[in-house]
């Protein structure tokens, strides 16, 4: 599987922050990925986001670690190694912002492990419970400048 | 019971067919892939350029199809006596009731989605020796998709039946942001008259799908081969949806994604209960285009507020709030005018789930 690199603060894949509108859009133009853009005033890249979706077809990788395969809980725990996250968001749980990297993780739902004992996941259909366990990983990943 | 409408439906529409047929959608030709000597085929678009066939079309009483061209999907499909009211939201819209409908349309400000005009793939066959005589022979086609099945149908203007229709016909389900093949099949029918060819009976199982058919239709030694293989997905004629919406756990995704009308975190963050709070089965690119999906800037801010007004217990503010996100939503589909559009019935259920999930009544 081909492999997208992730570069907090920087890029993903061939979308670089601070790039023009019309530079991403003809370096996007037939690219499989479907990055999310936000752009500043100046219609200068501020903000690149990816989907998991993004997983069946490519590698997400920042420093080795593949960032929609690894389990939230591990992955947030290795790269708080590199560099914390920011433990006073209002989301933290479903919400992890690295502000000193340039990179933040985003799943819809807090989810552990365990929830496979509770009795409204063992109540939902088959697919729904499937469907609840992606929620382990982050559905999300995301690169911004960072603040100096 | 249900092969007993089927039949039922079979014989109506081939009764009705003869009358209903022309005009009652815009024309246009599917991808003629050969063209053989003997047999001519055309749109009705290119009706013109024949005189001598739109004549023969004239006399013998369908040459009002060439002023019709704006009917409504569910028009078409009722002229053909075809279903057209079997998706779930209709159930839904049914318990929630009008005066709830127009109650919470006019609250909220929802706009109900224009008309569906759908160019169904239509195809006028002729034998350019045959026009101008007694014995002229033309034949229409039509491929039509309906909430519970793929027809192709026929029309006999002419004398002579078509010798032969072959087809394939396959059905594509969407999971996550890919269409796969889900099911096929081929059928051949020979002395073809007026009325149905096939009807494939495929309800709605996944979120979307769409269907594409390879058609040969052979005459006295020719043959011609329509298909819509060359369709993408924002050009896709034969495209159906099967959105819903329910509390969250309650709710399958059917290869879609059901999104929280109001955030899961800012609910669970506020103390209530997610995993029965409303949710919309949605397809998943439709999903990141709602206001609280990701980590942008937006999106954040979005959750944010949503705890805050839930932490004030303004609910009919967050309504409202969501429903201007979803207005604020394009459609990736290019089919309608936003998501609030697209997700009307279902929106109109969540706000009225909603009312009873948080207690309240919009005033």
């Amino acid at each position: 599987m081909k492999k997208l690199h992730i570069e907090p603060g920087k890029s993903i894949g061939v979308v670089k922050l601070g790039m023009s509108k019309d530079e991403i859009e003809l370096l996007t133009k037939n690219d499989s990925v479907f990055y999310m853009v936000e752009y500043d005033i100046e219609d200068r890249c501020k903000f690149i986001q990816i989907a998991s979706s993004t997983k069946e077809s490519y590698v997400c990788e920042y420093s080795d670690i593949d960032l929609f395969n690894t389990k939230v809980s591990d992955l947030v725990t290795l790269l708080d190694n590199i560099s914390p996250y920011d433990r006073n968001h209002f989301e933290v749980g479903y919400t992890y912002i690295f502000p000193k990297l340039g990179l933040s993780l985003w799943r819809p739902q807090n989810i552990s492990e365990d929830i496979i004992h509770e009795q409204w996941f063992k109540e939902m259909s088959i697919e729904n419970q499937q469907d609840e366990l992606k929620h382990l990983y982050f559905e999300s990943v995301s690169v911004f400048n960072v603040k100096t | 019971m249900y092969f007993k409408k089927l039949a039922c439906l079979f014989v109506a529409t081939t009764l009705l067919a003869s009358t209903f047929l022309f005009g009652t959608v815009n024309a246009q030709q599917s991808s003629l892939v050969t063209e053989k000597a003997g047999l001519t085929s055309i749109s009705l678009n290119q009706i013109n350029d024949y005189p001598e066939v739109k004549e023969v079309i004239t006399e013998r009483g369908f040459d009002y199809i060439f002023d019709e061209k704006n009917e409504s999907d569910e028009a078409v499909l009722e002229k053909y006596d075809l279903p057209t009211t079997v998706e779930p939201s209709t159930e839904v819209m049914q318990v929630v009731g009008e005066e709830n409908i127009d109650r919470l349309s006019e609250k909220y400000g929802l706009v109900k989605p224009k008309t569906t005009i759908v160019d169904y793939k239509q195809n006028i066959i002729f034998d350019p020796q045959s026009i101008g005589t007694q014995s002229a022979n033309i034949w229409y086609l039509i491929y039509l998709d309906t909430p519970a099945s793929f027809t192709v149908q026929v029309t006999n203007i002419g004398t002579d039946p078509l010798d032969t229709i072959r087809g394939t016909l396959r059905k594509f389900n969407l999971n996550g942001q890919t269409f796969s093949q889900a099911s096929s099949i081929t059928f051949t029918k020979t002395e073809v008259n007026t009325g149905i060819v096939y009807n494939w009976v495929q309800p709605k199982d996944k979120v979307s799908d769409f269907f594409q058919y390879e058609i040969t239709v052979s005459e006295d030694g020719s043959t011609l081969s329509y298909n819509n293989l060359g369709e993408t997905l924002h050009t896709h004629v034969y495209q159906r949806y099967l959105f819903d919406a329910g509390s969250y756990s309650s709710l399958a995704a059917l290869g879609g994604e059901r999104h929280h009308f109001v955030s899961a975190s800012a609910l669970a963050g506020s103390g209530y209960n997610s995993n029965t709070a409303p949710a919309i089965r949605m397809t998943q690119k439709d999903h990141y285009q709602t206001p609280s999906w990701g980590s942008s800037t937006s999106a954040v801010d979005f959750r944010y507020n949503e705890t805050i007004l839930l932490g004030q217990r303004k609910f009919q503010e967050l309504c409202q709030m969501e429903v201007n996100g979803l207005k604020a939503a394009s459609d990736p589909d290019g089919k309608f005018s936003n998501l609030q559009e697209k997700y009307f019935d279902q929106v109109v259920y969540s706000l009225y789930l909603s009312e009873q999930y948080f207690g309240f009544v919009s005033q």
